[in-house]
């Protein structure tokens, strides 16, 4: 089966099995911030966004993204200059073990497009498809929150 | 990895070309977000008809009924204004309850919801006890309720696209309360319960209520709601309601609960929501 999508701004098109999931072709393709986790898309580990709108590539089939955008945190950044929202989270200090980073990194900057002044409240919300076991969400939080 | 013999995936954009495809593939399965079908398909799954560009995303509040299309995802329903004021803010409420991860509720559509009728479902819960109907593709001559949908597997199979789920206003809407234990937010509720009152006059013209996560299937405890008919709704008649429940359900043990601290609590729980409804009632 071919699909052919647009990978962080740059088309490609590959022969896939039909039952491939985003998460396994990403990391075949050496996108490795995209971690696998429960592998049920409750954890948020594998999150990509898609077409904009963050989703979780455990749970979606490489096919489907056939004529999509796929977006991982690998976009972000340029080769020289981290994003803001990046730099905010090393600033406060918002990352530990790092699983779980990428995935809150792309939840929050498609979060702040649609909301730019959010409350903790509603970042809280946002970020909610995510687990992380190590910061307990305060920097995180604290980050996004900060984000210029 | 599952869905081992998937060999065929479509993405229609019409929906006779979806109900064709599904007629003459034998092991053809519509898919909504496929938040279940992905992780949990078996070799049954030779071909998926992907019903993401196949339309019915509108959610439309008209005077006499809410209509959510299929394809509306759960995200999309719990923030709509549609569903910010009562009746239908209670769909919101057990959306919630559903877990609050964001991510999956962007994904999990209300069509795949309800096809699924799983009885961990609060979300489903309430539409039953809403009185919800489900509008299946090229099905015109059977109103079928949700819980009809649900309690009749000759709905369920994968011939069968759900278009919309419609939501019928009487000149008396019924009162929803919706009462829920969770341990965790991000997982589906110990046990949880939806009821709808129906008034007539002073009294209890109908009743529906609905359990979710006490058995596999949802579960509606019909002697209690018969029990509640042409009667006003006081401190007295909540008590023997409440009562009536223990009797009624043998829910099953699972990790997070035993069998009879559900029981007990789903007494609590009616109880609670009959509570909420006669303060409305006033």
């Amino acid at each position: 089966m071919k699909v052919s999508m647009t990978l962080n701004e740059k088309v490609i098109s590959s022969e896939i099995k039909p039952n491939l999931t985003l998460l396994d072709f990403l990391r075949s393709e050496g996108f490795f911030s995209v971690k696998r986790g429960c592998e049920s898309g409750e954890c948020g580990s594998c999150t990509v966004l898609i077409d904009g709108i963050p989703k979780a590539s455990c749970i979606t089939l490489t096919i489907q993204t056939d004529e999509r955008i796929v977006t991982t945190v690998e976009a972000l950044a340029t080769r020289e200059e981290l994003s803001d929202l990046q730099k905010r989270f090393v600033e406060v200090g918002a990352i530990q073990c790092g699983y779980c980073t990428p995935a809150l990194l792309l939840v929050a900057e498609h979060f702040l497009t649609e909301n730019p002044k959010p409350s903790e409240k509603e970042v809280r919300d946002a970020i909610s498809g995510v687990l992380c076991r190590c910061t307990g969400y305060v920097k995180p939080v604290e980050a996004i929150l900060n984000k210029e | 990895m599952s869905l081992n013999k998937l060999s065929a995936y479509f993405r229609p954009k019409k929906l006779s070309e979806a109900a064709e495809l599904l007629k003459e593939n034998e092991g053809f399965y519509p898919m909504g977000g496929g938040t279940w079908l992905i992780p949990n398909g078996g070799d049954e799954i030779k071909g998926i008809i992907d019903l993401s560009d196949a339309g019915f995303k509108e959610i439309r509040l008209e005077h006499d009924l809410l209509h959510i299309g299929a394809g509306v995802t759960l995200h999309e329903l719990a923030t709509s204004p549609e569903t910010s004021a009562k009746p239908y803010s209670t769909l919101r409420r057990a959306i919630n309850f559903r877990g609050r991860s964001r991510l999956l509720l962007t994904s999990s559509t209300v069509g795949g919801r309800v096809a699924l009728a799983k009885g961990d479902s609060s979300f489903l819960a309430a539409l039953v006890a809403a009185d919800a109907q489900v509008i299946i593709y090229g099905n015109i001559k059977d109103d079928i309720s949700v819980w009809e949908y649900v309690t009749d597997s000759k709905w369920r199979t994968n011939r069968n696209i759900i278009t919309a789920v419609e939501i019928i206003n009487s000149d008396q809407p019924p009162l929803l309360a919706i009462e829920s234990i969770n341990y965790i937010p991000s997982a589906p509720p110990v046990i949880s319960v939806v009821v709808g009152i129906e008034i007539s006059g002073d009294t209890v013209g109908n009743a529906k209520i609905v359990y979710s996560s006490l058995h596999d299937n949802l579960v509606r405890a019909m002697d209690t709601e018969q029990l509640l008919l042409d009667k006003v709704i006081d401190e007295k008649l909540i008590n023997s309601a409440a009562e009536s429940i223990l009797d009624t359900f043998q829910p099953l043990s699972d990790a997070r609960a035993s069998s009879t601290y559900k029981k007990e609590m789903a007494a609590v729980l009616l109880k609670r929501s009959l509570n909420r409804i006669r303060e409305r009632v006033g």
